[in-house]
């Protein structure tokens, strides 16, 4: 079998985007009544379901007297993948890895310290995957805290880029992400202008390393856009409903 | 998990003796649902089920399984056998009632069996027509895994219904055998997304869980119950029903209290009739949209 090309002449990627374009952005926010916060996030054919609890009372006394704490749970489903993999609880490696990435981005970002004795549980469930996980979760995440209300400096918003035959591209599928090419992960407060956490695992000349980064703020700065959108879209709405609310 | 209080029991019990449920239903009304089928791209079919906040999710995977050698031991044969695999993953962000591992592990397996016993049956599916590639060597087996992302009461019931529609949205790819001389057997899987063969014609037999609860006194017994009329359930019988209105499968899980042989039949005469109409409501909606 030749080897994939995985940019055409033409500049086109697998699945008809140019290098520096995102996915489309498919979001629902509030769509279980029973949790305080929860998004449905589907990013191409990665899709997630997450769920925010809190804060509420600690169920182990593991609290902190002078902030929250953040819990995070990870799953995927079985079907999400190509191929079906039973995934033991507790045991997967690269669940607990997504859970701490997760956690350390939120804790640093809610107002931890406005909630003392407290934690705030999200559960994230994978329904599908098809690359971008890690970014996806985070994106899916910021959402549900958001319509759960709780305090936060800012968004987190998070994007995957690399860099295949020597261009950057934007936002990986699961082909994409298999090239070998260096997969950075960036997650930034794109109003407050910090990088939250990046995580790169290949070798990568400076200069190089400077454009892909310089792509992946980009990319986070369009989510951003999107998802700050769709937020204010959101309250407009349940605005109004509770204005119906009250006049009749 | 979740308590409910004694006054609480005796205003659901006083309704459905009155048959009158708190959400103003009657004792033999179904919530109404939606359906959607073909979601999830990565799996051979699937399909998801709103029944108020109960919402399932459910993926169809096949996989070629290879029988080794006829002769081997029982219990090894009887495993050959299961054309069907069968897991239930409830999100522990579902029900308060799943907060804790060991309990949610112990109701994932037991709702997983309980499918299994309904579906193992070899009439459900015909499998020599639609699930076999070489006769006693080479078989299609189906993984179904379900998704429990809400829970309102149920689970069972819309599991089972899920189940049926996911079924019916699977495809399997057309494979060409080769047999070399060495009788070694290659497989050819069409590459012509088109040319599939559908699972569509074979859940004719599929039956579904049609869970009957008795609250209160002895006679009264109601269907698709809401987590707070699950919460002071005496008794509980599960029948699966088919398209035929035949019964399938009859599970009294333990309860409070045991049932009387006289109401045991009264529910399965209900069982039958609301078996047949959501069955056929059911497929009259899947035909429409394929």
């Amino acid at each position: 079998m030749s080897k994939l090309s995985y940019i055409s002449p033409d500049g086109l990627r697998v699945d008809g985007r140019r290098s520096n374009e995102i996915r489309r952005l498919n979001i629902k926010m509030g769509v279980s009544n029973r949790a305080d916060g929860s998004a449905y996030y589907e990013q191409g054919n990665t899709k997630i379901l997450v769920t925010v609890y809190g804060p509420r009372e600690s169920v182990n006394s593991k609290s902190l007297y002078d902030r929250a704490v953040v819990k995070c749970e990870f799953s995927m489903s079985s079907f999400s993948t190509t191929e079906r993999k039973q995934r033991q609880k507790g045991t997967d490696r690269q669940a607990t890895e997504i859970q701490n990435l997760i956690k350390q981005a939120f804790e640093s970002t809610v107002h931890v310290q406005l909630y003392p004795r407290s934690q705030i549980d999200i559960f994230v469930q994978v329904l599908q995957s098809d690359g971008g996980l890690k970014s996806a979760s985070i994106n899916a995440c910021t959402l549900a805290l958001i319509d759960a209300g709780i305090s936060m400096k800012d968004f987190v918003c998070a994007c995957n880029t690399s860099c295949i035959d020597g261009i950057p591209v934007l936002d990986l599928n699961n082909i994409e992400e298999r090239s070998g090419g260096p997969d950075l992960l960036l997650s930034i407060n794109p109003q407050l202008g910090g990088v939250i956490s990046l995580n790169m695992d290949s070798k990568v000349q400076q200069d190089l390393f400077e454009s892909v980064l310089d792509l992946g703020v980009k990319g986070c700065q369009k989510i951003f856009t999107i998802l700050s959108d769709q937020v204010k879209r959101y309250s407009t709405e349940l605005m109004s409903n509770q204005q119906q609310l009250q006049q009749s | 998990m979740q308590k409910i209080s004694n006054t609480e029991i005796y205003f659901i019990e006083n309704g459905i003796n009155s048959n009158l449920r708190a959400d103003g239903r009657s004792r033999n009304d179904y919530r109404h649902f939606s359906l959607e089928t073909g979601e999830i791209i990565h799996a051979s079919g699937s399909a998801r089920l709103k029944i108020s906040d109960t919402e399932v999710l459910v993926g169809v995977k096949a996989e070629i399984k290879e029988i080794k050698n006829a002769q081997s031991n029982n219990d090894k044969q009887q495993e050959d056998l299961k054309r069907f695999i069968f897991t239930v993953d409830c999100c522990q962000s579902a029900s308060s009632e799943f907060t804790e591992q060991k309990r949610l592990d112990q109701y994932n397996i037991e709702l997983a069996k309980q499918l299994e016993r309904l579906y193992s049956h070899p009439s459900v599916v015909d499998v020599d027509k639609y699930l076999t590639i070489v006769p006693g060597k080479f078989y299609w087996n189906l993984c179904i895994d379900a998704m429990v992302l809400d829970s309102d009461g149920n689970l069972l019931d819309a599991l089972s219904i899920a189940i049926r529609a996911a079924l019916y949205n699977t495809v399997l790819p057309k494979i060409k055998v080769i047999t070399s001389e060495y009788q070694e057997i290659t497989f050819e899987v069409s590459e012509d997304p088109e040319d599939v063969i559908s699972l569509k014609d074979a859940i004719e037999n599929v039956p579904i869980f049609i869970t009957l609860n008795q609250i209160g006194s002895q006679s009264s017994f109601i269907i698709d119950s809401t987590l707070q009329e699950e919460l002071c359930i005496n008794s509980k019988l599960c029948i699966g029903i088919n398209q035929k209105s035949m019964i399938c499968s009859i599970q009294k899980s333990s309860g409070m209290e045991g049932l009387e042989p006289q109401t045991i039949i009264q529910m399965i005469k209900s069982a039958k009739q609301i078996g047949v109409q959501i069955i056929s409501t059911m497929d009259k909606a899947l035909k429409l949209n394929p």
